[in-house]
C-alpha cells in the first residue's frame, strides 16, 4: 500500500468512526408489514387480463348488440331506387309450370295419343 | 439449503452498522432515504424475494441488495417529483436536523467524493470504508473486475488531487 494509499484510507477510517456514533437502532421488519408490487405479480395479471380479452373477441356487451340490430335495421342505401326495375317481380318469384295434363306425349303421326277402339 | 429466519435476522443485525453507511453512500448522503432504503432491502432479504445463494460472502451479496435497493427508490422518486412538480414544490435540501457533524477532515473528504462519478464514489467507498477488495467491489456493482479497477484508479487520482488542492487552501 502506497503512502497515499494509506492517507485516503486513514481519511476514511476517521469518516467510518464518526458515522459510527449516528447509526440508527437495528430493526427487522415484521414479514409482511409492507406490501408492494412484485413485478412478477404484475406481469402475471397483465397476462391473464390479456388472455381474458382474447378468449372472447366478438363479445359484445347485450346493451351495444341490440342497439347494432336495430340501426342495420334500419339502414337504407340512397341508391335503393335504381334496383326498382320493370319486371322485377320475375326475378323474385318462381314461375307456374301448370298441371301434368298439359304435358301429355305428342303423337308425331298427328293423331290423338288416346287409345283406339277396337270395335268396328 | 434454506437459512432459518432468526440466523438471517442475526446476519442482518451483524451487519447493520457497515449496510446502513453502504446505503447513505448510494443515496448521496440522505439519511431518511437511506433508511427507506436499508428497510426495504431487510425485508427483501426476510421475505424471501432476495435468495442469497452461497456464491459469494453473506456481506457482498447483502450490499448487492441494497445497491439495487437504492436504485429502485431513485427511480420512483424520480417519477414521483415529475408527477408533483407542478403540484408541490418541495424543498429538496436535507433536513439539518438529520445531518450528522463530522470532522473538517471528514467534510472535506466528503465535499471530494461528491464531485467524482458515482461509479468511482462507489467503489472508493467500498474499498477504503468497507475494506473490500476490488474483486468484491467489482460483485457488489455487478461490473467486471476490469471495469471496477479502472474506475477506482480514476477516482482515487481524482479524489487526491481535490483533496491536496483543498489541503493548500
Amino acid at each position: 500500500m502506497s503512502d497515499d494509499d494509506r492517507e485516503l484510507r486513514d481519511r476514511f477510517a476517521q469518516l467510518k468512526a464518526e458515522d459510527r456514533g449516528d447509526v440508527p437502532a437495528f430493526r427487522a421488519p415484521s414479514a409482511g408489514a409492507r406490501w408492494s408490487w412484485s413485478p412478477r405479480l404484475v406481469v402475471a395479471a397483465a397476462i391473464v387480463l390479456i388472455a381474458l380479452v382474447l378468449a372472447r373477441p366478438d363479445a359484445t356487451p347485450p346493451h351495444l348488440a341490440h342497439e347494432v340490430y336495430l340501426g342495420a335495421a334500419a339502414w337504407r342505401s340512397p341508391t335503393d331506387f335504381l334496383l326498382v326495375t320493370p319486371g322485377r317481380e320475375l326475378l323474385r318469384s318462381v314461375p307456374a309450370l301448370g298441371s301434368p295434363e298439359t304435358f301429355a306425349p305428342i303423337d308425331p303421326r298427328g293423331r290423338s295419343s288416346a287409345p283406339e277402339s277396337t270395335q268396328s | 439449503m434454506e437459512i432459518a429466519r432468526a440466523d438471517v435476522e442475526a446476519k442482518l443485525e451483524q451487519h447493520h452498522a457497515d449496510s446502513f453507511a453502504w446505503a447513505l453512500a448510494c443515496c448521496g448522503r440522505e439519511r431518511s432515504e437511506a433508511e427507506d432504503v436499508l428497510q426495504t432491502s431487510y425485508l427483501k432479504v426476510l421475505d424471501g424475494r432476495a435468495a442469497f445463494g452461497s456464491r459469494s460472502s453473506f456481506k457482498t451479496w447483502l450490499f448487492g441488495v441494497i445497491r439495487r435497493t437504492a436504485a429502485e427508490h431513485r427511480r420512483w422518486r424520480a417519477v414521483g417529483r415529475f408527477r408533483s412538480r407542478t403540484i408541490d414544490p418541495a424543498d429538496p435540501s436535507p433536513d439539518p436536523a438529520a445531518l450528522v457533524t463530522h470532522s473538517e477532515s471528514s467534510e472535506r473528504l466528503l465535499a471530494a467524493l461528491a464531485r467524482v462519478t458515482e461509479r468511482q464514489r462507489q467503489l472508493l467507498h467500498l474499498v477504503f470504508y468497507q475494506d473490500l477488495t476490488i474483486v468484491e467491489a467489482a460483485a457488489v456493482l455487478g461490473i467486471s473486475v476490469g471495469t471496477a479497477r479502472t474506475h477506482y484508479e480514476r477516482g482515487k487520482q481524482r479524489l487526491r488531487e481535490m483533496l491536496t488542492v483543498e489541503d493548500d487552501r
